[in-house]
């Protein structure tokens, strides 16, 4: 029953990813954590980040870690494929469309019609990230509970990759010895 | 599919093996992977020509799903078809799904560790910083040609997904819809909002 439910999920999820890994972490989000309760809020950064780290397209890197915790090694199966059947399904439309006509005019004309969509998605995810990166979560929003050092890294590595086109995985690795340099030294030194 | 290669298991072995091994060693995005398989089935294999590729890859990014899987089931298809389809895309998918299994098996240990709690930690603000990063980029692209009608596509999807918290599905849908009216019925493009 629970691997049904990851594989309707997650080829839902599949079916509606457009523009790449960081572009469905929104979709994936409100399925994986607001709906299914599966992982939590910081438990979903968490994967974001090992996803970074390791081989592989992000989304399913985080197909399988749902999977896997959810429901073991079936579960893992159930999410992963459910995640690309949708795609290998259309690909193969598409293909035989190309291979028939050579023209993809019409799709092309949807697909950029999906890009404010695609930005929107990104901004939402960016803004809920954030929350939970500077407050601990997006409901205790409040100036006395801001947790400036993350602050501060995050607009430092904002700047990085703006001006110094820093690649993603650089940062995000950077980031993480450069926190937990600074959050064992304030746990050291209580101000 | 002129040129179709038959599909011998010497064929289909280097397929699977080929998205296996690029797929283990690969980090970061689908252009890396996307120019990995490039070099493999163009420039070594020549199974492809270059003009072809170009179009695989517009067909992998307007397709849902991960774009380097999306590329590689292609080229599977094109070479091999569904068999092909089927092998390159385990090749691709395999390698993230027993590493990420493994991690995820060891999740609550590795996280219970102090050393890796803080660098995790860390790693959050950093999450965020790509993602705001990748929020400016992408607004900027859409907004770069001054249309109107992406301005207010944007604007809208984003208060609706931001503050009224629309179903991101939804969002999808109906900005793939107008999309795809405003293509056939350019004239009335700026009242269909």
């Amino acid at each position: 029953m629970i691997c049904f439910q990851l594989f309707r999920t997650f080829f839902l999820i599949g079916l509606f990813s457009f523009g790449g890994g960081l572009a469905s972490m929104e979709l994936i989000r409100s399925r994986v954590v607001t709906q299914q309760a599966w992982l939590t809020d910081s438990e979903f950064t968490d994967i974001i980040s090992i996803s970074e780290m390791t081989p592989g397209p992000l989304g399913i890197n985080i197909a399988s870690f749902v999977g896997t915790r959810v429901a073991g090694v079936p579960g893992t199966l159930a999410a992963t494929i459910a995640y690309v059947l949708p795609a290998m399904l259309i690909v193969m439309i598409l293909a035989r469309i190309y291979y028939k006509y050579r023209n993809l005019d019409r799709v092309q004309g949807v697909l950029k019609g999906l890009r404010p969509a695609v930005a929107a998605m990104v901004l939402a995810a960016a803004v809920k990230l954030a929350g939970n990166a500077f407050w601990g979560g997006i409901t205790s929003f409040g100036l006395p509970d801001t947790n400036w050092a993350a602050v501060a890294i995050a607009a430092l590595f904002f700047v990085l990759l703006q001006k110094k086109k820093a690649g993603p995985v650089q940062a995000i690795l950077a980031s993480g010895v450069l926190g937990a340099v600074v959050y064992a030294l304030e746990a050291a030194i209580p101000l | 599919m002129n040129r179709k290669i038959p599909p011998t298991p010497a064929v289909l072995w280097t397929l699977f093996k080929t998205c296996f091994l690029i797929s283990s060693c690969t980090f970061g995005g689908g252009m890396v992977i996307m120019s990995m398989l490039q070099k493999k089935f163009v420039e070594e294999l020549h199974w492809i020509d270059q003009e072809e590729v170009m179009d695989m890859v517009a067909i992998a990014q307007s397709s849902p799903g991960v774009m380097a899987v999306n590329t590689s089931i292609i080229i599977g298809y094109r070479i091999s078809g569904i068999l092909g389809m089927v092998l390159t895309a385990l090749g691709t998918v395999l390698p993230p799904m027993i590493i990420l299994t493994i991690i995820s098996a060891c999740y609550v240990q590795f996280c219970g560790n102090h050393i890796i709690a803080l660098v995790l930690k860390g790693m959050q603000a950093g999450v965020a910083a790509v993602m705001v990063n990748v929020t400016v980029t992408m607004c900027r692209n859409v907004l770069k040609d001054r249309e109107p009608m992406a301005f207010a596509m944007l604007a809208g999807a984003s208060v609706a997904a931001v503050i009224f918290q629309v179903d991101i599905i939804m969002i999808i849908l109906v900005c793939g819809i107008i999309g795809g009216c405003s293509k056939t019925a350019k004239t009335k493009e700026d009242d269909t909002i």
